[in-house]
């Protein structure tokens, strides 16, 4: 062949792996996250503990779920590597996370990558991290913040803030760890929901309010963001009026995809490929690019 | 590697000795038009048009493929046999080797290697076919594209007037054309004297270069909508462009077993980038149009380092509201020219 960039890398072809290829993992856990059943997390165990070696991932990445019948879908890994098994927190949404939701423990799920970047770990340390995340967008920034709490990384980080909000108590996701990430002397945890029902006694409001009120210094700090488009919008108004740089403002991106591999084209917006060049991006990266997510 | 000649009434006994060892894929004539497909005989083969209506790009990445198979109750995996056919694609003008070599960016380089493409990629010989006239939907010339000679190919036929000369750009190449005559004096003279001949493009080449540069700073310009009024987002200029290579991947299922198929899409389609939420990024055809545009003109070059238009002209005949590439190219040279609205 007389194409140059396919000679470069002359590797036998029957070595290279169907990057379309998912690897079977058993679901050992289910966990309803929401009073109406329509959030659920996984947990997934490999079949072939080979597997487990090769998906090796940071907090940030996604993987595609494939259900043979279905299809596949772009979920972002909510476990830390520092956990055990991998975990996906699934809204029932569309074809593939219904049959998802279909699942029990003991059924089998296709899974395939670790995609795209990770959150700028390196950029993090040192800094104090103020974490804000509204309803399901607490799924993907969940492994970065276990991630820094585990006490083999906690030390690389100052103070770190978690905010989280969602539309109602019933919607706060993840209940049973918002309580000990609320007990911990070395993270401080604050909660809202746009409205208060049944006994509840915490804090209501949105969640661009509660950032107002804990007004985190932007000295040395480092913003997470993710949550509704709307939210997002908000939020990114309040850091910047306290003093926020764009580049001190990290989100992660959301993107219809299919491949995860950068060639599908799907996902595309201006020269980036949200699935191989995201989903992280920074603020200062997300005002650089078209307004198109 | 010495240069060869061809008679033109030899070609079909050269087809029929490929076909003792390969498949061979070529323009077949189809009532007023021809396609690439896999001949029986020489005699198959079919040059009088230009270009087949579709371009190369599904040799390699077909509109429909299985990449494999399932089981839907035991949710098992099961590959798909690969046929291995050494194949020889003939025929094709410089406009799709271009196009093979902008796909051959996306799906056999990066991270991750696409194994159905690179397959048939690399059990292909690929032999070119220069075009003496150009159509009138043609635009190559703005792009640089050599329409006599691509070192994409393996071999490049140069139709002489009772003759093919013959470049040989490859040794898997020169291999299947060794028995042949090498070309002499009179054929580099005649080969020389279609060279320098006027190509009779029927339009004036638009400064692409001039809008590549800037183009990405047009995003939130009133053209896109302008230019996009009158498409059905019917999205058949992705289907024949021989660069386009969006596609979806989808599971096809008849009781127990099923198939997980890619199949051509396109930025043009409405629901192309929809969410399972239902928030659509692009919902307005000027959206579209601009994401297609800009795509080509911009963000593969920065991307790829070229642009991903071949000028092959497919995009202007089948578009059912007849929009012209050509048309926009010259919208936008104007509008990177006009200072007043920077």
């Amino acid at each position: 062949m007389s194409n140059t960039q396919t000679q470069k890398k002359e590797k036998p072809i029957e070595k290279i792996v169907n990057p379309y290829k998912s690897f079977p993992m058993k679901i050992v856990k289910i966990t309803d996250e929401s009073a109406n059943n329509d959030t659920r997390t996984f947990e997934l165990e490999w079949e072939n503990p080979e597997h487990k070696k090769k998906f090796q991932h940071l907090p940030g990445q996604f993987a595609e779920l494939s259900i043979f019948g279905a299809g596949e879908a772009p979920i972002s890994i909510t476990s830390s590597p520092t956990q055990p098994r991998l975990q996906f927190c699934i809204k029932r949404m569309g074809v593939v996370t219904t049959a998802i939701h279909h699942l029990n423990v003991g059924d089998v799920i296709g899974v395939r990558g670790p995609y795209g970047n990770t959150f700028p770990l390196e950029d993090f340390k040192g800094k104090n991290v103020v974490f804000i995340a509204g309803g399901i967008g607490l799924a993907p920034l969940r492994s970065l913040i276990n991630y820094m709490l585990d006490e083999s990384n906690r030390s690389d980080y100052k103070d770190i803030t978690i905010l989280y909000g969602a539309r109602s108590p019933g919607d706060l996701l993840f209940k049973y760890e918002l309580e000990s990430w609320a007990k911990r002397k070395d993270a401080k945890y604050e909660e809202t929901v746009d409205k208060a029902s049944g006994d509840y006694k915490g804090r209501e409001g949105f969640v661009p309010t509660l950032l107002g009120e804990i007004s985190p210094s932007p000295e040395n700090t480092m913003a997470v963001t993710c949550g509704p488009p709307i939210m997002i919008k908000f939020v990114l108004q309040g850091l910047t009026k306290m003093g926020f740089k764009p580049s001190q403002i990290v989100t992660t991106l959301e993107m219809r995809m299919k491949c995860g591999i950068g060639k599908c084209g799907r996902c595309n917006i201006g020269k980036y490929y949200v699935c191989i060049d995201g989903p992280v991006f920074t603020y200062e990266q997300l005002m650089d690019m078209p307004k198109e997510y | 590697m010495k240069n060869r000649i061809l008679k033109r009434e030899n070609l079909p006994g050269f087809i029929n000795d490929l076909l003792k060892t390969s498949q061979v894929i070529a323009p077949v004539k189809k009532e007023d038009f021809s396609l690439y497909e896999s001949v029986e005989k020489g005699e198959d083969v079919y040059l009088d048009f230009l270009k087949p209506r579709k371009s190369a790009k599904e040799v390699f990445f077909p509109q429909n493929e299985v990449m494999f198979y399932f089981n839907k109750r035991t949710q098992k995996m099961i590959e798909a046999l690969d046929k291995e056919k050494e194949t020889v694609l003939f025929g094709v003008p410089s406009c799709d080797l271009a196009g093979i070599a902008a796909q051959d960016k996306i799906f056999a380089s990066g991270s991750y290697i696409d194994v159905y493409y690179l397959k048939r990629r690399k059990q292909t010989l690929l032999v070119g076919m220069g075009c003496p006239e150009p159509a009138d939907t043609c635009f190559c010339h703005f792009f640089g594209i050599d329409r006599l000679a691509s070192d994409v190919a393996d071999l490049f036929f140069v139709p002489l007037e009772d003759r093919y000369y013959i470049r040989v750009n490859t040794e898997k190449g020169e291999n299947l054309v060794k028995h042949l005559a090498e070309a002499g004096s009179e054929d580099e003279k005649a080969l020389k004297q279609l060279e320098e001949a006027p190509p009779g493009f029927t339009t004036k080449p638009v400064p692409i270069d001039e809008i590549v540069k800037t183009l990405g700073d047009e995003f939130d310009s009133a053209i896109w909508d302008e230019i996009a009024m009158k498409c059905i987002g019917c999205a058949a200029c992705t289907f024949v462009c021989p660069t386009c290579h969006c596609f979806d991947i989808t599971d096809d299922v008849k009781k127990e077993l099923g198939c997980r198929v890619r199949t051509w899409d396109g930025c043009m389609f409405p629901k192309f980038t929809m969410h399972a939420s239902g928030h659509n990024p692009r919902t307005k055809a000027g959206q579209r149009m601009r994401q297609r545009v800009l795509h080509k003109f911009s963000y593969f070059m920065d991307n790829q380092g070229i642009v991903s238009c071949t000028g092959c002209g497919r995009c202007i005949e089948v578009c059912p509201v007849n929009m012209d590439i050509r048309e926009t190219l010259k919208k936008l040279a104007e509008l990177v020219r006009a200072p007043a609205k920077k």
